[in-house]
């Protein structure tokens, strides 16, 4: 689908709402023969790969399981003993293992993470401006997504991710989501202003804009 | 159509080279603490930061007009005069402040003859 992310950034910059699209997580298990190929090291600890992408691995993939067992952080119960994965690994006796890889994902405390460091990038880019009265970051180009920021009088930064693809009606989309959340948020009487937002038909209600959204890629607001 | 500033920054993010044409807000903070990693370009309402980074960690921004035409082969050409003017001259250390006459020279000719300017 075209849009992989929504945030929502309260003026203090913190996370107050995000959305998922379900992107398909299949990860990669091969069976590998000592010496192995692809250089591991523990990164935020998980073992992560490092160097050597092939057969669809590729780099910050991290080990999920060895020989059908989960890796729980950095550990494995291998032989009935906890042991650090790296171990299981560098010993020649274990092979061969099968080892299966997953795609990188992010954790709810990175994307808190991330939505204060893009809060901060906004007010940068603004200052940093060469021109008068500009505004923060509205499009950010990558190789691999887009990411547009609407941000309200009031402050509040709606974010949507999407794909290289998304290219109209954006603009509309976010103004919808502002909509959205004044009609579900702000005027529920029970929630403070600035707090995650958690409202059932509040989810709802963007789930199915950004499913029109998908199909006619142009709303009628 | 403009082009306003442009910074060169090494591998290790310290600013080598930094000239500026039609700026019209100066900055508060050290230019020399900007950096921007792995992402091609972003925009706001009045100008949009144009951004390449080599295999070898050299990154340029280049701020212009968001309407701007041609920048990405703009900065490619400017990343072969610093080849030209700096990596292939040996008197250079090429992670220092950069005080180059000819690469200075032939930037300011790729910047003021491109049509965005």
């Amino acid at each position: 689908m075209l849009v992989q992310h929504v945030f929502i950034i309260n003026r203090a910059g913190s996370l107050i709402y995000d959305w998922d699209g379900k992107s398909d997580c299949t990860g990669i298990e091969k069976t590998f023969s000592y010496p192995l190929d692809i250089v591991l090291d523990i990164v935020d600890q998980k073992v992560t790969v490092v160097f050597g992408e092939r057969d669809g691995i590729g780099l910050r993939y991290t080990v999920s399981a060895i020989n059908g067992i989960p890796v729980q952080a950095c550990k494995i119960i291998f032989g009935g003993v906890e042991k650090m994965v790296l171990d299981v690994i560098q010993d020649e006796a274990n092979y061969p293992l099968s080892i299966r890889f997953q795609p990188p994902t992010i954790t709810t405390n990175e994307k808190i993470i991330l939505s204060s460091t893009f809060h901060s990038l906004y007010t940068i880019a603004a200052q940093l401006s060469p021109v008068m009265k500009s505004s923060g970051i509205e499009v950010l180009y990558t190789n691999h997504f887009k990411l547009y920021c609407y941000q309200s009088t009031t402050g509040v930064k709606f974010v949507v991710v999407g794909s290289l693809s998304l290219n109209s009606g954006v603009d509309g989309l976010l103004r919808r989501i502002y909509e959205l959340y004044a009609d579900f948020a702000l005027k529920n009487p029970f929630y403070s202003i600035d707090m995650p937002i958690r409202c059932q038909r509040f989810d709802d209600a963007i789930r199915n804009l950004i499913e029109r959204q998908d199909k006619f890629s142009m709303l009628t607001i | 159509m403009a082009i306003f500033n442009f910074y060169l920054f090494n591998r290790d993010g310290t600013c080598v080279l930094y000239k500026e044409w039609k700026r019209e807000k100066k900055a508060i903070m050290s230019m020399e603490q900007v950096v921007i990693q792995q992402v091609n370009s972003f925009e706001t309402s009045q100008y949009k930061l144009n951004y390449l980074e080599t295999p070898t960690g050299l990154k340029m921004v280049l701020n212009t007009d968001p309407n701007a035409s041609g920048i990405p082969e703009l900065m490619r050409s400017i990343y072969q005069a610093y080849v030209d003017g700096v990596i292939k001259n040996v008197l250079i250390e090429s992670n220092a402040q950069s005080s180059n006459e000819l690469f200075s020279n032939r930037l300011e000719q790729l910047i003021q003859k491109h049509p965005a300017f």
